[in-house]
């Protein structure tokens, strides 16, 4: 289960988000958090994160090709995806199995999101 | 439109058009499918959302009472934070539809969520109809209502993005 940290830092993020991006209408529609022992990382749905660590990008592409369309969603640009590849940017060691996330929130209404089929199948 | 339409996929945008009546519909994408007219990069979505925005919230609302069997998975001690945004949004006129089913970037229902009450004889239109014509318009219209009265087939669940893709002007 995640920290009441990371889910605070969750929750800050969501309320900046909502009134940095609610006049320009690019409002995110996912947002997670994720840990590793002291390493919390928050982040969004979005396009495929630049580097890729290759740890992710390995058990991705056994979807599909990354940025490319399967089973509804876009291989690689879902939030979990983006906040998982921080931290392993940031510690290589971590195998992607010891990240533990928070729910996955719409940050307009505060809904938790389901994870995805993609997502299932890489992390859990 | 200022962002690409494969980025607007990520993104729980609000897209706006009228019907016949000049009612304001404003639906909150969720994130997932989009209609056609956002495809073209001279829409005037985001140059309406601007004006939206500025908007007074000036006009009483009513939510939808049977939010909770509605829009999946939504919890009772969270409507209040759920309906935040929508609220405000029927306060400046508009009739707002939410996605019914987050959970599936594929899914095109949505459903009534707020709605503004306001008598067509005593107060004025939220825009200028000058600006009424920056957002797409529908040759129908898919609410029922008048000063008095406001039906229950609002509520009922409707496929938005076919809806305005088959039945713009």
């Amino acid at each position: 289960m995640a920290s009441e940290i990371l889910k605070r830092k969750l929750r800050v993020f969501s309320q900046h988000l909502f009134f940095k991006y609610r006049r320009t209408n690019k409002l995110p529609a996912t947002i997670i958090g994720a840990e590793h022992k002291e390493i919390k990382k928050v982040n969004h749905s979005g396009k495929v994160p630049n580097p890729m660590c290759s740890k992710l990008e390995n058990e991705l592409v056994k979807i599909a090709q990354l940025g490319t369309k399967a089973n509804g969603n876009y291989v690689g640009c879902c939030c979990e995806v983006r906040v998982s590849n921080e931290i392993i940017q940031i510690r290589n060691s971590v195998p992607i199995s010891a990240i533990i996330f928070t729910d996955a929130i719409r940050p307009r209404t505060g809904q938790v999101i389901r994870r995805c089929q993609n997502c299932r199948s890489v992390f859990g | 439109m200022d962002i690409i339409f494969e980025e607007a996929f990520f993104l729980d945008i609000n897209w706006y058009f009228s019907d016949t009546y000049k009612r304001l519909c404003v639906v909150a994408s969720g994130g997932g499918l989009l209609p056609f007219f956002l495809q073209n990069q001279d829409n005037k979505n985001n140059e309406f959302h601007a004006i939206v925005y500025e908007l007074p919230e000036r006009f009483n609302s009513e939510r939808n009472q049977n939010i909770l069997e509605a829009i999946t998975d939504l919890k009772e001690d969270n409507l209040d934070q759920y309906f935040q945004d929508f609220d405000s949004l029927a306060k400046k006129g508009f009739f707002v539809y939410d996605k019914i089913n987050i959970n599936n970037t594929e899914d095109s229902k949505y459903v009534l969520v707020t709605y503004p009450i306001y008598d067509t004889e005593t107060d004025s239109y939220p825009i200028s109809l000058e600006n009424l014509n920056l957002i797409p318009k529908t040759k129908g219209t898919i609410i029922s209502r008048n000063n008095d009265s406001f039906s229950k087939t609002n509520f009922e669940p409707i496929d938005l993005i076919d809806y305005i893709n088959n039945k713009q002007e």
